[in-house]
């Protein structure tokens, strides 16, 4: 992680201008927030308007079609005065026309007719016009009310987004008032601590003003620690040099000196290990080093006897001191019974030294065999080592000596009805049995299916084998074919035919 | 061969047996002893009472699973398999061709 360091005036100036920043955005939300809200009070305004000049409009309409309908009603009456005319007319004439007169009147009455029919015609045709004027002035109010409807529905929303603008605008109001509060605090506090040089602190924000100004993954804790050291150090002076008291500053290390030493005994490697056996001779009071006496028992009890008689050295005198004379009795006890060993031992042909034998009795044979060839100056333990060497032969020698006994049978074996499974190998039988899973047998069924011998017709009886290898071979082996004639005989038969026929060199 | 004279085969029987098949064959029912074996109880066990002379006549038929021998009879109608196997043992013969190419 990357650390950065700033200083006092740095850092309030980052969070100075971060408060700026977040005011100048408010303050530029807060105004665009108020030109929407001027837009939006524009356009109910035009709204409204255009509504009453809607509304003003149906009612010119509407006025129109009153005065539209006054008129029809004038022409109506006109109509009628015209015909009324006309009948009083014919009715005048038609009593006083006789004679000659009738023809006469009879002209004037018809001439009356054309006149009253025509200014009839005329009226009605204005009538016509008049109504057809109407139903336009009432398609056109239809037209006005519906876009007021519309300018209603757009004057609510706009309401509603207006309503809507002024919450938000209240909001960015409160909190500029909150940035700008805070500023002149920090403000505020910037002079304060310029004034008096020390650390300040301000309203929600409060970082840890130590010495430095560092991320928690600092490395350079250790001064602090230093520092704190000292102080401890000075202050626990002054506490001793008030109270008197002399710490006793040997007994510390003391402490931690005999828990290295014993590290450094139960070291896992084996030099470690073998100077540990060497310590024990000297110190053998810890516990684990008794865990180490009881692996390596049979040479200590001699050197410890010999150095006994012989150089009885001062550590062994403590040693005998520490231990309780119990523990002597027993240890004599334990050394008499273990005396006939210590002598089995020397049977053996070793080179006598205690490491060597803590070699052979505490590594495994195969780690004998590896140190057998580094130590392997030493023709003793190579003779000592053979029988190990032989115990250990690898499976494939086996076989191979398994093989030997099959390829020459004895007459014993000959009579025996199985003589495969005796010298079988396990794993390779695994792998068989592995590889006839599938086919739904295993290498017992197959031995089960066959005798020891095949005889042939020219009266030749020829020795068969089941061998393990050989059969994982033929497993191996198996083809199309094959497959093809396990699916009518099934595969037990052919696995042993294809068997018999390779034995037979087919 | 001593095997089979277990299923009441005389040295006659196994010469013409030996007289009949191949070598190959004769070699086979020697090495197959066990399943031979396996396979002639199975058939005598079904009912089948002239199996010596399938045996002679057809072996490699013997000669073979005892899962797949077995299948072969369970294919067929028993009573009417053994009743037609008893007059002519030739009809196993045509049965394990069928079952075997079909």
């Amino acid at each position: 992680m990357e650390k950065f360091d700033f200083n006092k005036d740095d850092k309030l100036e980052i969070f100075n201008d971060f408060v700026m920043r977040a005011k100048s955005v408010g303050q530029t939300l807060i105004s665009d927030v108020k030109e929407t809200i001027k837009r939006y009070e524009k356009a109910i305004d035009t709204n409204s308007k255009d509504i009453k000049e809607n509304d003003n409009a149906i009612n010119k309409c509407d006025q129109e079609i009153s005065r539209k309908k006054e008129e029809i009603g004038r022409l109506k009456d006109k109509i009628e005065n015209v015909q009324n005319t006309y009948k009083k007319m014919v009715d005048a004439y038609s009593s006083t026309s006789r004679g000659d007169t009738k023809d006469i009147y009879s002209n004037i009455m018809n001439n009356a007719k054309v006149s009253c029919d025509e200014e009839v015609n005329k009226y009605n045709e204005e009538i016509s016009k008049l109504s057809e004027d109407i139903e336009q002035i009432k398609n056109n109010i239809i037209e006005f009310s519906n876009t007021a409807n519309n300018l209603n529905m757009l004057l609510n929303k706009n309401s509603q987004e207006l309503d809507k603008f002024k919450k938000v605008l209240d909001y960015l109001t409160d909190n500029i008032n909150k940035y700008s509060n805070s500023i002149d605090n920090i403000n505020n506090n910037i002079t304060q601590s310029r004034n008096r040089g020390r650390s300040y602190n301000f309203g929600y924000y409060r970082p840890d003003y130590n010495n430095n100004y560092n991320t928690k993954v600092e490395p350079k804790e250790e001064p602090k620690k230093e520092e704190s050291a000292i102080s401890f150090d000075d202050s626990l002076k002054q506490i001793y040099d008030l109270t008197g008291y002399k710490p006793k500053e040997e007994e510390e290390p003391k402490v931690i000196e005999p828990e290295e030493t014993n590290t450094n005994i139960f070291d896992s490697n084996l030099e470690a290990f073998l100077n540990a056996t060497k310590d024990i001779k000297e110190e053998k009071t810890d516990e684990p080093k008794e865990e180490i006496k009881e692996e390596t028992v049979e040479p200590k009890i001699e050197e410890i006897k010999e150095e006994s008689k012989e150089e009885p050295k001062k550590e062994d005198k403590e040693v005998k001191e520490e231990t309780p004379e119990s523990k002597d009795e027993e240890k004599t006890e334990e050394d008499k019974k273990e005396e006939p060993k210590v002598e089995e031992t020397d049977e053996k042909p070793k080179d006598g030294t205690l490491e060597e034998t803590i070699i052979e009795d505490s590594l495994s044979k195969e780690e004998i065999s590896e140190w057998e060839k580094i130590l392997n100056g030493a023709d003793d333990m190579f003779t000592n080592l053979k029988k190990p060497r032989e115990e250990l032969k690898t499976k494939e020698e086996k076989v191979e000596e398994v093989k030997e006994t099959a390829e020459e049978p004895t007459q014993e074996v000959k009579e025996n009805t199985a003589p495969v499974s005796s010298t079988i190998i396990d794993s390779d039988l695994e792998t068989l049995n592995q590889l006839l899973k599938p086919y739904g047998t295993d290498f017992d069924k197959l031995k089960g299916l066959i005798s020891n011998e095949i005889e042939y017709k020219d009266g030749t009886k020829k020795e068969f084998v089941l061998d393990v290898k050989e059969l994982i071979n033929t497993i191996n082996a198996i083809d199309g074919n094959d497959l093809k004639r396990m699916k009518i005989v099934g595969p037990e038969t052919t696995i042993l035919k294809m068997m018999k026929q390779t034995k037979e060199g087919k | 061969m001593k095997y089979l004279y277990n299923f009441g085969l005389n040295d006659a029987d196994i010469e013409t047996l030996k007289a009949n098949v191949s070598d190959e064959i004769y070699s086979d029912l020697s090495f197959f002893a066990k399943l031979v074996e396996k396979n002639l109880n199975y058939l005598k066990d079904f009912g089948i009472t002239n199996y010596k002379d399938i045996i002679v006549k057809y072996p490699e038929i013997f000669i073979r699973d005892e899962e797949s021998f077995v299948n072969i009879f369970t294919k067929f109608d028993k009573d009417d398999l053994i009743n037609k196997v008893t007059k002519n043992p030739a009809v196993i013969k045509k049965m394990v061709d069928f079952v075997d190419n079909n």
